[in-house]
C-alpha cells in the first residue's frame, strides 16, 4: 500500500497552517466552463447511469467465494483444495433462480451480501477469464500460441482485463474507449465522465475522454487558490491565466488549467453542499473509495442537468494470496462484502437503485490446488455484479467442476474460463448504452462467441 | 506493487532518520560518487564572441535538465560548439553499479522495488556533469521504451538501471550500437518478450513471439509509413501513403529474434537465481536432451524492402537473409537484421522528428527534420547513425536558435513534468540532507511521469498526440499534453508549492525526503528589490522570455507581500516569502510551462 495519501494530508495540513484557512475555492471564483460542455446536443442522455468497476488486485481466489455444498460436489472441492477448503457447515446457502449442477453457498465472511443475493440485486457470474475464443482445456493445452500472452503474469493479465483484449496492450482501456463512444450521451453532463479513486487506471484511458483522479478524501484543488482571490499570490496566478497570448501551446495550457479549476470547483461545491449519507461505509481502502463514489453519484442529482453516463474505477489490494490464505481471505471477503453492501444500501438511500451497477474485476482466478498455505495464479474465476438493474439472485453461466484433472483443468488446477471477459464486459457495456456494432469494435474477438449479452443486466 | 518501507523507504521517505539506527551508513559505504557527480573541470575557454545570457539559458533548456546561473555563465564563455564537445568528452554518469551496491543486502522477503533506481536517476540528472548525455538518454528512454510496470521487472532495479545505462552509454554514440545493446538487454527481452522466444514448433503449436519484432519496427526505428527525407509521408501514384512493412515482415523478424536467453541460462526455461539479473542476453546453446536443432530459427528470412523510385511499392525487393548451413547463428541473424533496419531510409527522419520533439519543439518544420535526418545519414565523415551529430544538428539548427519572439505560434514544447522538477532543484541548488538520496521516488504521483515507468510501450504520450481543439484543428501536435490531465495540472502545481515551502533553509515543513534549496537565501536577499528577483527568475527559468506585462504583474504582486515574511516560520531572512511566492508564480505560469 502506498503512503501518498498520508503525505497528501500532511501537505494539506501544512498548507492550512501556512495559509491559515481551508483549501477550498471560494464560491464565485469561476473561470467559465468549456465551450461545448454546456451546450445541449440532440443525442444527450435523458437518464443517468453509473457503472463502478471494483478491481481486486492480485487475483481473487473466487473458488472459495462461491462453494459447492452438496455431498459429492463439496467432497470434490474439499479434495482439490486440501487445507484451504472452507468448512462445509460454515457456508451460507444460496438458492439461485435456475438450477446448477450443484447446490452452492457463499464464503461465511460474505454474510453482508446474502441479503442482496436473496433480494435479487446480486448475481454471480461463473468462471470468467481472458479468452480469445471459446476453448476447451484440451485445446488450451494443445495450442499454447492461441492463449492470451503471459497468462499467469499479474501485470499482463491486469492490463488485458482493463483493455478488454486478450493480447498485448494497446494502451487504451475498454472503459475509456466505451466513454469515448458514449460522449454524445454526456454532452449535457457537467461532471467528469470517468473517475478513478485509485490513481491512474488503464481501464479509464480513452482516446478523448480524460480520467479524473478523485481522492477518497475529496477533490484536490490548487492550494494557491485556497486563500481566495484577494490573496496576492492567488490573484497573480489567476491574472497570468487571463493574459492574451499568441503561442498555441500556452493557450492550450491555459485551457487545461482553467478546466481543472472549473471541474474542481464544480465537484467540491456539489460535495460540500450535500447532506451526509445515512449509510455508513467501512473505514477500509475499498470502503472509503466506494463512499466517495456514492457521494458523487448522490451529488450529481443536484446538477441542473443530471442525465449522463459516469464510469468509476475503485481498487483494493491484497488478493494475491500465495501465503496465509486461510488467515487473509476471510478478512478480504469481510471487507469486500461490507463495502459492497454499504454501497448498495447507499444507492437505495438516494434512490439510484436501478441507475447504478457495480461489478468486480481481477486479473485471474487462482489454482484449485494448495501450495501449502495459499494458492497460485490461475485463469478462470467467478465475479460479482450488484445493482437494481442486475438480474440477481442468480448464478449466470455454468459453475465449473472443481476437480484436479477434471474437464476444465488445463494444468495444475488452473481452469479454462467458460465465459470470456469480453462477454462479461460487453453485457455491462450494452446496459450502459453501446450497441452491438460498438461492442464488436470494443471487443473484436466477441464475434467468435455465441452470445454477446449474457443476460445478467436488465435492459 | 510499490513497496514502501524498504531500504530507501526507511531512509528517505516519511520515517525520521536516526543516524546509525537503520544502517544508512552501512548501505552507503562503497557507493561510488554518492550524492554528487564526479566533477570534471571544464576546459579553458577560447577567444570568441561571448554568447548572450538569454541565448545560453535557452540553449541549456533544450540540452540539459535545466540551466543554473553557473551553467549559463559557463556556456556563455565557451560557446555552443566547444560546450558540446566538452559535454561529449565527459565520462558518462551511470547508475547500475550504485543501485547494485544499494540493494546488495536486501531481504528476500522484502524486495527493494525500484526506489533505489529512481533515487539514483535523480542523482544523475541533477548532479551529473554530463548533462547533454543525460538529457538525450532520457529522450531515448521515451522512444525505446522499457517500463518497470510489469511484474517481471518491478523488483529488479538493477536490470532496469542497466537498461538506462545502455541509453546513457550510447546517447551520443551510434544508433546501430544502441539498437544492438537494447535488443540484447534482458529488461527489453522481458518487456517485449523476445527473451526465451523460440522458433516455431508446429506439433506443440508454438510460433515465434512477434512483440519485439513489431515494436522495434513501429516504435524504435522506421514507423508504419514510408517517409520522405523531410519526414513527410511518401505517397504512391494514387496519392496514398505506403506502408513500410506488412504482417509477413513482422513474422520474419519474429523468427530473427529467436534463440536468445539469459546470459547464464543452463536450460531453456531457465529463471535466474539472482533476481537482479542485468547482463546482456546470449544465444542459447541447447543441451543434447533439449530441442533437436536448437531454439533459433535457421531458415531463410525476408526482411525490409527499401523504396525504389523506379518501381511501384509492391515490387520493391525485400532483403533476403539466406539460411545458414551450420553453427550458432542467432547473433549473425541479429546483426544482419539490425543492419537491414538501420539502413532503411526512414530511420533518419523518423528519429529526427522524435528527438527534436523531446528537446526543442513539438512541431518541427519538414526542412528542420530534413537537415537533422541528413546529419543522421552522414555525420560529415561518412558515418551513418552518429547521435552526437544528430543532437548537434538539432540544437544548432536555425529553427532551434531562431529568435523565439519571431517563431510561429506552434513553436516550442510543453516542458516535461519531471524535467521541470529537475530544473527547479538544479536552479535553486536543491540538495538532499547529508548522506541521503533524493526521496521523490514515485514522481508519477505528482507528475504522471517517472523514468522508465511508462504505462505501455507507447510511452507516457505519443509523438502524434494532438489535444482536441485548436491544436488538432491546425494540424499540429503537442505530445506532452497527453499527461496534462485535470489531476496532474493540479498536483504538479501543488508539488511546486510544497517543494518551495518545505525547501527553504530552516523550513519546519521539511521532511527527510525533501531537498533543501540552498539558493533561496540569495533570492530572498534579491527580493528586497522585487525587480532584481524577477530578473533573476526570468534569466534562469525563462531565458529572458518573460513578457513585460507579466514582469510588471509579478513586481506589483511582490510589493504587496511584506518583507518580514508575514509569520513564515523557520527563517529570519527578510524577503523569503517574496522569493518563494515569486518562484512559485513563475514556475506555474503558462509562459514558463511552454519551452520556446
Amino acid at each position: 500500500m502506498r503512503d501518498f495519501h498520508g503525505k497528501g494530508l500532511t501537505r494539506r495540513r501544512f498548507l492550512q497552517r501556512m495559509l491559515g484557512g481551508a483549501a477550498a475555492l471560494p464560491a464565485g471564483l469561476t473561470l467559465g466552463g468549456l465551450p461545448g460542455l454546456l451546450e445541449a446536443a440532440p443525442t444527450a442522455a435523458d437518464d443517468y447511469r453509473a457503472l463502478v468497476c471494483v478491481y481486486l488486485h492480485g487475483g481473487n481466489d473466487s473458488f472459495n467465494m462461491v462453494v459447492p455444498r452438496s455431498g459429492p460436489g463439496y467432497r470434490r472441492y474439499a479434495a482439490s483444495r486440501g487445507n484451504l477448503a472452507v468448512p462445509r457447515d460454515s457456508l451460507l446457502p444460496i438458492e439461485p433462480a435456475t438450477t446448477q449442477a450443484d447446490d452452492y453457498g457463499l464464503h461465511p465472511a460474505l454474510a453482508p451480501l446474502l441479503d442482496h443475493f436473496e433480494s435479487g440485486d446480486l448475481a454471480v457470474v461463473a468462471n470468467v477469464g481472458m479468452l480469445p475464443r471459446p476453448m476447451t482445456a484440451e485445446e488450451a493445452r494443445r495450442y499454447p500460441a492461441e492463449l492470451p500472452p503471459q497468462l499467469f503474469s499479474h501485470s499482463d493479465q491486469a492490463a488485458q482485463w482493463q483493455t478488454g483484449l486478450p493480447w498485448h496492450s494497446n494502451g487504451l482501456g475498454w472503459g475509456g474507449r466505451m466513454m469515448d463512444l458514449l460522449q454524445p450521451l454526456n454532452s449535457d453532463f457537467a461532471l467528469p465522465p470517468a473517475i478513478t479513486l485509485a490513481d491512474e487506471s488503464l481501464f479509464l484511458v480513452g482516446r478523448e475522454v480524460i480520467q479524473y483522479n478523485l481522492s477518497p478524501w475529496g477533490p484536490e484543488g490548487l492550494e494557491v487558490l485556497g486563500e481566495g482571490e484577494d490573496d496576492p499570490a492567488a490573484a497573480a496566478f489567476l491574472a497570468l491565466l487571463r493574459r492574451q497570448r499568441r503561442n498555441l501551446l500556452e493557450r492550450q495550457f491555459v485551457r487545461v488549467q482553467k478546466r481543472a479549476v472549473d471541474v474542481y470547483e464544480r465537484i467540491s461545491a456539489l460535495l460540500d453542499e450535500q447532506d451526509e449519507l445515512q449509510t455508513t461505509f467501512p473505514d477500509s481502502d475499498l470502503g472509503v473509495q466506494l463512499a466517495m463514489v456514492a457521494r458523487v453519484i448522490a451529488a450529481r442529482s443536484r446538477l441542473e442537468k443530471p442525465a449522463g453516463r459516469q464510469l468509476f474505477f475503485v481498487a483494493g489490494g491484497g488478493w494475491d494470496t500465495h501465503d496465509a490464505q486461510n488467515q487473509d481471505q476471510p478478512v478480504l471477503y469481510a471487507d469486500l462484502a461490507a463495502s459492497l453492501s454499504a454501497f448498495r444500501n447507499a444507492m437505495r438511500e438516494i434512490g439510484a437503485d436501478d441507475a447504478v451497477a457495480l461489478f468486480t474485476a481481477s486479473e485471474f482466478g487462482r489454482t484449485l490446488t494448495s501450495n501449502g498455505d495459499g494458492t497460485d495464479h490461475g485463469w478462470g474465476g467467478h465475479h460479482l455484479v450488484l445493482g437494481g438493474a442486475v438480474a440477481g439472485g442468480e448464478i449466470h453461466g455454468e459453475m465449473p467442476a472443481l476437480e484436479i484433472g477434471g474437464p476444465l483443468d488445463v494444468d495444475g488446477g488452473r481452469l479454462v474460463p467458460t465465459i470470456a471477459q469480453a462477454q462479461y464486459s460487453a453485457t455491462l457495456a450494452g446496459w450502459f448504452g453501446l450497441d452491438d456494432d460498438q461492442l464488436l469494435a470494443l471487443f473484436p474477438h466477441l464475434e467468435r462467441f455465441e452470445r454477446i449479452d449474457l443476460g445478467f443486466m436488465s435492459a | 506493487m510499490k513497496r514502501l518501507l524498504v531500504i530507501l523507504g526507511l531512509l528517505v521517505l516519511a520515517v525520521p532518520f536516526s543516524a546509525g539506527a537503520n544502517g544508512l551508513d552501512d548501505i552507503l559505504v562503497g557507493v561510488p560518487g554518492f550524492g554528487h557527480g564526479t566533477y570534471q573541470p571544464p576546459p579553458p575557454t577560447g577567444g570568441h564572441k561571448v554568447l548572450g545570457e538569454a541565448e545560453a539559458a535557452r540553449f541549456l533548456q533544450q540540452a540539459t535538465f535545466g540551466p543554473t546561473p553557473e551553467a549559463i555563465a559557463q556556456l556563455q564563455k565557451m560557446g555552443y560548439r566547444k560546450w558540446l564537445r566538452w559535454q561529449k568528452s565527459l565520462p558518462p554518469t551511470y547508475t547500475r553499479e550504485r543501485v547494485e551496491a544499494l540493494v546488495a543486502d536486501y531481504d528476500e522477503e522484502d524486495p527493494p522495488g525500484q526506489e533505489p533506481r529512481v533515487a539514483l536517476w535523480w542523482d544523475a540528472v541533477l548532479y551529473g556533469p554530463d548533462q547533454l548525455r543525460q538529457r538525450v538518454a532520457f529522450a531515448l528512454s521515451e522512444i525505446l521504451v522499457v517500463s518497470d510496470r510489469i511484474t517481471a521487472l518491478e523488483d529488479n532495479p538493477v536490470g532496469m538501471a542497466a537498461y538506462y545505462d545502455i541509453l546513457v552509454e550510447h546517447a551520443l554514440g551510434n544508433y546501430r550500437d544502441l539498437l544492438e545493446a537494447v535488443s540484447k538487454s534482458p529488461a527489453m527481452g522481458l518487456y517485449l518478450s523476445h527473451l526465451q522466444n523460440q522458433r516455431a514448433w508446429p506439433e506443440k503449436h508454438i510460433r515465434p513471439d512477434e512483440n519485439y519484432a513489431r515494436e522495434i519496427l513501429q516504435l524504435f526505428t522506421i514507423g508504419l509509413w514510408q517517409l520522405n527525407p523531410d519526414g513527410t509521408r511518401m505517397l504512391d501514384a494514387d496519392g496514398r501513403p505506403i506502408p513500410t512493412y506488412d504482417q509477413d515482415v513482422v513474422e520474419n523478424f519474429a523468427r530473427v529474434f529467436t534463440g536468445w536467453n539469459y546470459a547464464d541460462a543452463d536450460e531453456w526455461d531457465y529463471y535466474p537465481e539472482n533476481p537482479f539479473f542485468w547482463r546482456p542476453m546470449k544465444p542459447y546453446q541447447p543441451q543434447e536432451w533439449e530441442r533437436p536443432g536448437g531454439y533459433h530459427d535457421r531458415q531463410a528470412k525476408r526482411l525490409l524492402a527499401y523504396p525504389d523510385p523506379d518501381l511501384p511499392p509492391d515490387q520493391w525487393e525485400r532483403e533476403r537473409i539466406p539460411a545458414l548451413q551450420q553453427g550458432e547463428d542467432a547473433q549473425t541473424d541479429l546483426d544482419r537484421a539490425l543492419d537491414n533496419i538501420f539502413g532503411h531510409p526512414n530511420l533518419g527522419p523518423f528519429l529526427a522528428r522524435r528527438l527534436i520533439q523531446r528537446l526543442v519543439t513539438s512541431n518541427p518544420s519538414p526542412a528542420y527534420i530534413r537537415r537533422v535526418a541528413a546529419a543522421f545519414d552522414d555525420n560529415g565523415r561518412g558515418e551513418r547513425g552518429d547521435l552526437f551529430a544528430v543532437v548537434k544538428a538539432i540544437l544548432l539548427d536555425p529553427e532551434a536558435r531562431q529568435d523565439p519572439a519571431q517563431a510561429p505560434p506552434g513553436f516550442g514544447k510543453l516542458r516535461e513534468p519531471i524535467i521541470r522538477q529537475a530544473h527547479l532543484w538544479r536552479a535553486l541548488d536543491g540538495r538532499p540532507s547529508e548522506g541521503e538520496l533524493v526521496g521523490d521516488v514515485y514522481p508519477e504521483y505528482n507528475h504522471g511521469q517517472a523514468p522508465l515507468r511508462a504505462p505501455s510501450v507507447f510511452n507516457f504520450f505519443r509523438p502524434d498526440y494532438a489535444p482536441p481543439g485548436e491544436i488538432s484543428r491546425k494540424g499540429l501536435v503537442a505530445p506532452e499534453f497527453q499527461i496534462l490531465t485535470d489531476t496532474y495540472v493540479t498536483r504538479d502545481s501543488n508539488a511546486v508549492l510544497y517543494r518551495l515551502f518545505s525547501g527553504y533553509p530552516g523550513s519546519p515543513w521539511k521532511s527527510d525526503e525533501d531537498l533543501v534549496l540552498h539558493r533561496m537565501p540569495e533570492l530572498a536577499r534579491l527580493a528586497r528589490k522585487p525587480k532584481k528577483l524577477v530578473d533573476w527568475l526570468d534569466r534562469v527559468f525563462m531565458a529572458r522570455q518573460m513578457p513585460a506585462d507579466m514582469r510588471t504583474l509579478l513586481i506589483e504582486t511582490l510589493r504587496k507581500i511584506p518583507l518580514d515574511n508575514d509569520g513564515l516560520e523557520g527563517t529570519r531572512q527578510k524577503g523569503m516569502l517574496r522569493a518563494l511566492v515569486a518562484t512559485y508564480l513563475v514556475l506555474t505560469s503558462p509562459d514558463y510551462m511552454v519551452q520556446k
